[in-house]
């Protein structure tokens, strides 16, 4: 078993932490303000996940990626520098992002379903910037071929892409 | 990375793997005579992967091996589980004691009710609990979350009735079916005027708050919707961490990816001038060990067992003066 000393603590009487009222349960006031981003730039919000920085990544229709961050704002720093980014899927176009996740080096996973009619499904992979990751698939995309009746709706923890399954 | 798809064209579902530079590494169908329609997927840490949707009309809950897929003969005397009266299960999360629960939707005599699931670690037994709201009005979940103590929080597309503008509404529900006023009971997410919103995903960032994505839409057109509700107790908001696992519909939480650190050691002197006699720790509730050295006491803290990404380990001390000092120190528990 490893041991580390992290920190030492001096107490003093005046450490004592102070007693603050909790605020009430509801809409995050730090986020945007009322607790409500609406972004008049993208199509409906159809999956969504918490990015390692307090941020949020939403994938919407259209094949869209938007990264905000802690505050609500977009992020400048992601995409094109306006916080939204098209992740790279050849010829395909998203109708449906089903599903979208960030593994352990921050990189954007999205699952979404493409040429509608068939329904075949790709899986599409962004830096932690919102620029494609072409170390994935063809140039940051993979199509994923199942019965052509079958949609794909989910991803379970891309993270594990890095760690490998673990149990615990 | 393991996704799991499924569909109704068939009643087929299955499961792909992909290599970290996404070639396929394996891909199953199974289910194609049992009408299975998966549609949310959630693995629990322990090697396996549960399920939720359709299996011939019911809503079901089953648990597979995330090896070799295999469904797992310790969940129930058959996997799936009839889930009760849903007639599908949408979304699924596991809470801190390593319960089931998954939200869905009954349709009867017209109605379209929120569901909320609650199936034991062996899948033997699951009950289903209505969500409230008022008469006639249509729900549609979106996800959910489980909170340290069970309740569970579902977030709901909901609307007084056919073509009427919908509203987001966040319910938090006791483990025995009741509304969980401390956590706001119904909460309605104000909508703008004229206009109708929708959630369609959820969310659990790192210090446990529900994300709900959806759309806003109204005479300008559709438009992207985001909200981040805390729901969390005082307590919870003091801890800041993951609660249990929350994961919720379409939706991953904030990465858990960590190596865990093993022993962490806090030392803790006294102000000058005084000595400390006596000091006790508590992580999550729990007392954590504390030595006494010459010049300081130390505080040994296990964090291996945290699923959470920082916990935080609360000392008591009493000096020689007889103050008692208290401090709350936060400790990460990923290297």
């Amino acid at each position: 078993m490893r041991t580390k000393t992290l920190i030492s603590l001096a107490l003093a009487a005046a450490a004592v932490a102070p007693a603050t009222a909790p605020a009430a349960p509801g809409p995050d006031p730090s986020f945007s303000g009322d607790g409500v981003v609406r972004i008049p730039e993208l199509p409906r919000a159809t999956a969504v996940a918490a990015a390692p920085d307090g941020g949020v990544v939403v994938a919407t229709d259209l094949f869209r990626v938007a990264k905000l961050r802690a505050d609500g704002t977009l992020d400048p720093a992601f995409g094109g520098g306006d916080g939204i980014a098209e992740p790279a899927a050849g010829d395909a176009r998203f109708v449906d992002p089903s599903a979208v996740a960030i593994d352990a080096e921050g990189r954007i996973v999205v699952l979404g379903v493409h040429n509608p009619g068939t329904l075949e499904s790709v899986v599409s992979r962004l830096r932690p910037d919102g620029t494609p990751d072409t170390t994935f698939g063809e140039g940051g995309w993979t199509p994923v071929e199942f019965d052509p009746a079958i949609g794909p709706h989910d991803i379970a923890r891309a993270w594990r892409s890095s760690t490998g399954p673990r149990s615990s | 990375m393991t996704g799991s798809v499924s569909g109704t064209g068939t009643g087929a579902s299955g499961r792909v793997r992909l290599s970290p530079s996404g070639e396929v590494v394996d891909a199953d169908a199974w289910g194609a005579d049992a009408r299975w329609g998966l549609r949310r997927t959630i693995l629990d840490g322990a090697g396996r992967f549960v399920s939720v949707g359709t299996v011939a009309g019911l809503g079901a809950i089953a648990r597979f091996s995330l090896s070799d897929l295999s469904l797992d003969p310790a969940w129930g005397l058959t996997a799936p589980v009839n889930a009760g009266p849903a007639t599908n299960l949408f979304h699924v999360a596991i809470g801190a004691g390593g319960e089931i629960v998954a939200d869905g939707q009954v349709t009867r005599d017209g109605r379209h009710d929120a569901v909320v699931v609650r199936a034991g670690t062996d899948g033997r037994r699951a009950d289903a609990t209505t969500v409230p709201a008022p008469a006639g009005e249509r729900q549609s979940p979106a996800g959910l979350m489980v909170h340290p103590d069970g309740v569970v929080s579902v977030a709901v597309g909901a609307a007084a009735g056919d073509g009427a503008p919908q509203q987001v509404v966040v319910a938090s529900l006791r483990p025995d079916g009741t509304l969980d006023t401390a956590r706001g009971g119904r909460m309605v997410v104000d909508v703008p005027d004229s206009e109708s919103e929708y959630p369609l995903a959820t969310a659990v960032d790192a210090q446990g708050r529900l994300l709900v994505a959806g759309a806003t839409e109204g005479p300008s057109g559709s438009r992207a919707m985001v909200a981040r509700v805390d729901l969390r107790l005082p307590d919870d908001r003091a801890d800041a961490g993951q609660p249990g696992a929350g994961a919720a519909g379409g939706a991953s939480a904030a990465p858990a990816a960590c190596a865990n650190r093993g022993t962490v050691r806090l030392r803790v002197r006294a102000p000058r001038g005084t000595r400390i006699v006596a000091a006790r720790a508590r992580v999550g509730g729990r007392a954590v060990p504390v030595r006494r050295g010459r010049r300081a006491w130390t505080v040994r803290v296990d964090v291996s067992a945290f699923s959470r990404p920082a916990v935080t380990v609360r000392v008591a001390l009493r000096t020689r003066d007889g103050r008692t000092l208290r401090r709350a120190h936060r400790v990460a528990t990923c290297r």
